[in-house]
């Protein structure tokens, strides 16, 4: 059950992670990446990060993703000459080598699918939000810390881009 | 107190800082004042002669001083016979040459005299280096003054010269560098802790094979400096390119520096190599350096260009009585340095002084000199004679003992060798002849003053030198003998049994062949 | 309960962090209260550099940890920890009369400085992946920022895009490297990794290595992961490019080094094949498109690619004195390169439009000093003796040949050889060519004389008296060993 369900939300993630990348829309794009979030909410679900995937939800989907449609109205962009050509011999490349990339790796990886069940072990209580809150604030408290002044670079860093009169 | 040749390097550094406060504006001061720099650097390299003791072959006036400990690096220098008459024409010919450009250089004149003597402070810190590190810093630094001499100071294509000739030079001493890397790694392994201190380097036992890349890397370099066919073609351009000064020092001194790379590293540093592939130097400098050398020379339209060559041809004297390994050769070869400097510095400087006038080296404009600038004419001949090797004249002594040593080593060799002195006899006397003798062929040339005084100053004591030597030359061939002896000592000793084709004057050690 | 405490020894740990970090925050809001005075701005940041710099030097480096084993106070931190605040001081120094002649600026200069210098911090002296990452990505929002600063510009805004994008994109690279290494031993902290020894799995251990190692080799621009580079270095204010050029390097190799050295030991020796090939490609990659540069910061750029080269052969020596050259160089780099900046920044003109080699043409006529600081710059560059380039070089080189990497070593010196013609290109302009049009420059400010003059006789210094800070350079690696 756990395991069709999974491939169920991996596959809607690639190809919703595809769709932002090919399609011409930035509103489509925009949208498959809100279904890519909540496909990854879901296989967050799965692994019983209860936390993780409601946070997942409600700032990245809720809250960042749709200040992003917000400015693509507000913009309004038209649509995009085409400019995935698949006659382009540096999309054939690139398809190629992710494909390599990707085989590799499940290639590697498969061989030891077995240890994989171990790591995951059970431990129900990983992913509950008290959990995560008292790792957080304790044993990755300066990470935390580290995180919230990135923030600040990144506002600093908006206003100073974009804000129209800054004499 | 600072010892006698730590004051070598000193105090042409003192001028530096002399110069650099003196006013742009006062020419003559900066000009009197880098000249008595260096005129006070000759004072003490004479001194330095004169307490030179005669008899012992290691390394007199030894100074020394930590620098990297943690490298194992010092600050070590010292003179031995074969470096100190060397020093002795660099602190010559720097204030002659300075003496001669007082009129020739047009602007920037603070530069050009702080790096005239930027290049005397290397050159003499490469003669006097005991330690591999601060031979090769001395080295490198010494390229850089010599490039921007070329680079600013120069003819037409001065820009091209200067950039040939730090690539080349670098070339070869970059590939040296890995070589002295190898012996540092080398030294650390059979010393324990590494060392760059020359004297050690020499304790170390190299099987042949590694002599022989590293020989071959040092080698290089030097070849390139000396410069030995057919890695000489950076010389020609960078002489004709080069003030007069700049050539002055150039073929008077840093063409000695690959000579004396040669004697202080390659031999005592890799013997057996220098034994077993002394033959292919051999051949290169009787045929790509003397006789390719003089050839060329005979063709040349331009006078620097053709005592460019003439130099190739001299120099490959200097090889070929380096690689007999023999008394007579190496003492020839020695000597054969210091004359050379001497006599083709005299060369460069009384060309330097008709270009001042005429502003041109071309032979063809020239003719019937002679009749306009009689004391010009006959210094000029007294120095074409001692360059074609005139008996009487410094220059045939060094070409005497290296064409003795090379007669015990080969005769076949010597014969090449030999015709060597007739051909330069052949471009030089017939330089000397379409210039000085003859018609006035040229107009231009009938209002020609002779030398003034200050030009009589500059190449008198060049004659003197020339004649004194070619007539007496045993005082340096007193303190010379020692260390060229302990060499071959050292070099017969280590060669692994590889026989040297030598005299009875050095005892042979352990003849069984390897 | 979680068995967890944080002390206020953990906080005395990151006091210069957190100086820094409060700092940049002191600036954004002087920039809203003293708009008009931009010296006052200048001197604090610059104040508070120092002020890091003396905290950081005053720790005890006894190897002590905080924070739950996040950070770690030793020589080998301390040293690049010093590097890089020593880099943004110079910067500051810079940066001011750059800005003020381009009338755009801002205290937003100064504070992002500072937090991309307090990423570095946290990146050289991290000692778990998280906190490493992190700093990286705190350094490189900051610089995406500081390259895109002249937001009207379109070169300066390609730059900056350029730089995101390929810089996310390494992001990513590294973070699925450190979740592989995760799911390998189970933690991100190099101390637990370091003790654990070999892991449950080796493959995950190996994909996650490789992948920290690719976002890695992004960072520090080693072929082939260099081709951000040139553009972003072009696109950047002078000054910043300068601060990129030398205290990222630094960063990410110190933050390279403690990864493999002290999280991972026993690799380092199946790496050496793969380290060998990158750094002989860098190296003459970079030589040889320098060679063919007509633009100066371009040219500057490449030939940091070159350096980054040379450095790999410390990695690839993949002993303590190899890591040792390295640090020494770093140091030397530093110096080297921000004159050479520095001096591009004076001459470059308003627009940036006199950056080829022709404007640089009879220089030195004018402009005796700063004509020879530039000389001495390139000569370092090269590696010419009596220069930190030089000794740099030589404790590199050593080394490696020491462990037997001769052919390495010939490569490198053939590209040395290669360097030396380009680099002194410049100084042929400046003095063997005649003055060709009468530009007048205003005087150098005095901060950026002062900077000037410190880069010169550190250059000097660290190349005829290196014996200190070889010593240091070793302690410092035994730290990490």
């Amino acid at each position: 059950m756990t395991e069709s369900l999974f491939f169920i939300f991996a596959t809607m993630a690639i190809v919703s992670a595809l769709t932002v990348v090919v399609t011409r829309n930035p509103i489509y794009s925009a949208v498959s990446l809100v279904i890519t979030l909540f496909s990854l909410a879901g296989i967050f679900l799965l692994l019983e990060a209860y936390f993780l995937a409601v946070v997942q939800i409600i700032i990245y989907a809720g809250a960042i993703m749709v200040l992003f449609l917000f400015v693509i109205m507000l913009l309004n962009p038209g649509k995009e000459a085409k400019f995935l050509s698949l006659t382009d011999p540096r999309t054939l490349i690139v398809t190629l080598l992710s494909i390599a990339f990707i085989g590799m790796i499940f290639s590697l990886v498969s061989g030891s699918v077995n240890y994989i069940g171990e790591v995951m072990g059970s431990v129900e209580e990983l992913g509950t939000t008290r959990n995560i809150g008292l790792t957080l604030f304790t044993k990755y408290l300066l990470p935390f810390e580290i995180a919230s002044l990135l923030l600040l670079v990144a506002l600093v860093g908006a206003v100073l881009m974009t804000k129209r009169n800054l004499r | 107190m600072i010892g006698i040749l730590s004051l070598h390097i000193i105090l042409p550094m003192l001028g530096i800082l002399a110069l650099i406060f003196i006013p742009d504006k006062e020419k003559s001061l900066m000009k009197v004042v880098a000249i008595g720099f260096t005129l006070a650097t000759f004072v003490v390299s004479v001194v330095m002669l004169a307490k030179f003791e005669i008899g012992p072959s290691d390394m007199q006036f030894v100074e020394y001083a930590e620098w990297i400990p943690q490298w194992g690096i010092s600050y070590k220098i010292g003179v031995d016979g074969i470096s100190l008459f060397l020093i002795l024409i660099t602190t010559l010919l720097t204030p002659l040459s300075l003496l001669s450009s007082w009129n020739s250089i047009n602007e920037g004149h603070k530069g050009f005299l702080v790096s005239m003597l930027a290049l005397e402070v290397g050159i003499i810190g490469v003669f006097l280096s005991m330690d591999l590190f601060l031979f090769y810093v001395f080295w490198e630094v010494m390229l850089i003054p010599m490039y921007f001499i070329i680079g600013i100071w120069g003819g037409e294509k001065r820009i091209y010269a200067a950039v040939k000739f730090i690539i080349y030079t670098m070339f070869g001493s970059l590939l040296m560098l890995v070589a002295i890397f190898w012996l540092y790694y080398l030294s650390s392994e059979q010393f324990g802790s590494p060392t760059t201190d020359l004297l050690m380097l020499y304790k170390l036992e190299l099987p042949y094979n590694t002599q022989f890349w590293l020989f071959l890397a040092f080698t290089l370099s030097f070849a390139i400096k000396i410069p030995l066919f057919p890695f000489h073609t950076w010389l020609p351009d960078a002489h004709v390119e080069a003030p007069t000064a700049g050539s002055v020092i150039l073929a008077g001194v840093l063409l000695k520096m690959g000579g004396y790379g040669l004697l202080r590293y390659c031999l005592p540093l890799f013997p057996e190599a220098t034994v077993r592939l002394a033959p292919y130097l051999i051949s290169l400098a009787v045929f790509g350096g003397i006789i390719y050398g003089a050839l060329v020379a005979m063709v040349q339209p331009d006078m620097k260009k053709l005592i460019a060559y003439s130099s190739v041809s001299h120099m490959g004297f200097v090889v070929l009585g380096i690689f007999v390994l023999n008394q007579q050769g190496l003492q020839g070869a020695v000597i054969q340095m210091v004359n050379h400097g001497l006599s083709t510095g005299a060369l460069f400087l009384l060309v330097g002084f008709i270009y001042e006038r005429r502003h041109s080296r071309l032979i063809s404009e020239y003719g019937g000199i002679a009749k306009i600038m009689p004391f010009y004419a006959a210094t000029f001949l007294i120095v074409v004679l001692s360059s074609l090797g005139l008996p009487g004249l410094n220059g045939f002594v060094g070409e005497f003992l290296i064409l003795v040593g090379s007669f015990k080593y080969s005769i076949f060799f010597t014969t090449f060798a030999a015709t060597g002195v007739i051909l330069a006899a052949v471009y030089l006397l017939w330089m000397y002849q379409r210039v000085m003798f003859g018609k006035v062929t040229n107009e231009k040339n009938s209002g020609l003053s002779d030398l003034s005084l200050r030009e009589k100053w500059v190449i008198v004591p060049l004659i003197v030198l020339i004649v004194f030597i070619g007539i007496y030359p045993k005082p340096i061939l007193d303190r010379i003998e020692p260390s060229v002896t302990n060499l071959l000592n050292v070099v017969q000793a280590n060669s692994n049994g590889e026989k040297l084709k030598i005299s009875p004057d050095v005892t042979p050690v352990s003849p069984e062949r390897n | 309960m979680i068995d967890f405490q944080i002390v206020p020894a953990d906080f005395y740990l990151l006091l210069p962090e957190m100086v820094l970090s409060v700092g940049a925050m002191l600036l954004l809001f002087l920039e809203l209260f003293l708009k008009g005075n931009k010296t006052v701005q200048q001197w604090t940041a610059f104040a508070i550099f120092v002020v890091a710099l003396s905290l950081l030097l005053s720790q005890e480096s006894s190897g002590a940890t905080g924070f739950g084993m996040m950070v770690r106070s030793d020589l080998f931190g301390q040293f690049i920890s010093a590097v890089v605040l020593i880099g943004g001081g110079l910067t500051v120094l810079l940066g001011k009369e750059y800005l003020v002649s381009r009338e755009w600026h801002r205290g937003e200069y100064y504070s992002l400085l500072l937090f991309a210098s307090v990423g570095m911090l946290f990146m050289v002296r991290g000692l778990d992946l998280l906190v490493i990452f992190l700093g990286l990505e705190l350094l490189s929002i900051s610089l995406y920022i500081l390259v895109g600063y002249f937001r009207d510009r379109l070169f300066s805004n390609e730059a900056a895009l350029k730089y995101l994008l390929l810089g996310a994109f390494a992001s990513g690279f590294l973070l699925y490297g450190i979740a592989y290494t995760y799911g390998s031993y189970g933690t991100t902290n190099l101390n637990e990794i370091r003790t654990m020894g070999s892991p449950e799995s080796m493959t995950f251990h190996w994909i996650g290595l490789s992948l920290i190692l690719v976002g890695f080799s992004f960072k520090v621009a080693l072929v082939p992961f260099h081709m951000w580079l040139p553009d972003v270095y072009q696109g950047a204010p002078t000054p910043v490019t300068g601060f990129m050029a030398t205290t990222t390097k630094a960063a990410a190799f110190a933050a390279m080094l403690r990864i493999l050295f002290y999280g991972f030991p026993a690799d380092i020796a199946e790496w050496m094949p793969l380290f060998w090939f990158l750094s002989a490609v860098t190296m003459t990659v970079g030589n040889v498109i320098a060679l063919q540069q007509s633009n100066l910061k371009r040219m500057l750029a490449y030939s940091a690619i070159a350096h980054a080269g040379y450095l790999m052969i410390g990695v690839t020596v993949g002993t303590e004195t190899g890591a040792a050259g390295m640090l020494f160089y770093l140091l030397g780099y530093l110096f080297m390169n921000i004159g050479a900046f520095a001096v591009v920044q004076y001459f470059e003109g308003k627009d940036e439009t006199r950056l080829d080699f022709e404007s640089y043409a009879g220089l030195a006529k004018k402009h005796p000093l700063i004509s020879l600081a530039m000389t001495l710059f390139m000569f370092a560059l090269a590696g010419f003796p009596l220069t930190v380039g030089f000794t740099g070089k030589f404790y590199i080189f050593t080394t490696a040949i020491n462990q037997g990497f001769v052919w390495l070593i010939v490569i490198a010196v053939l590209n040395s050889l290669i360097s030396v013609y380009y680099y002194l290109r410049v100084v042929i302009y400046m003095y063997m060519k005649p003055l060709e049009e009468e530009i007048e420059f205003s005087p150098m400010e005095l901060p950026a004389k002062v900077a000037l003059t410190v880069c010169v006789y550190a250059v000097l210094h660290l190349g005829v008296l290196p014996g200190n800070f070889i010593t240091l350079a070793r302690e410092a690696v035994s730290a990490i060993f």
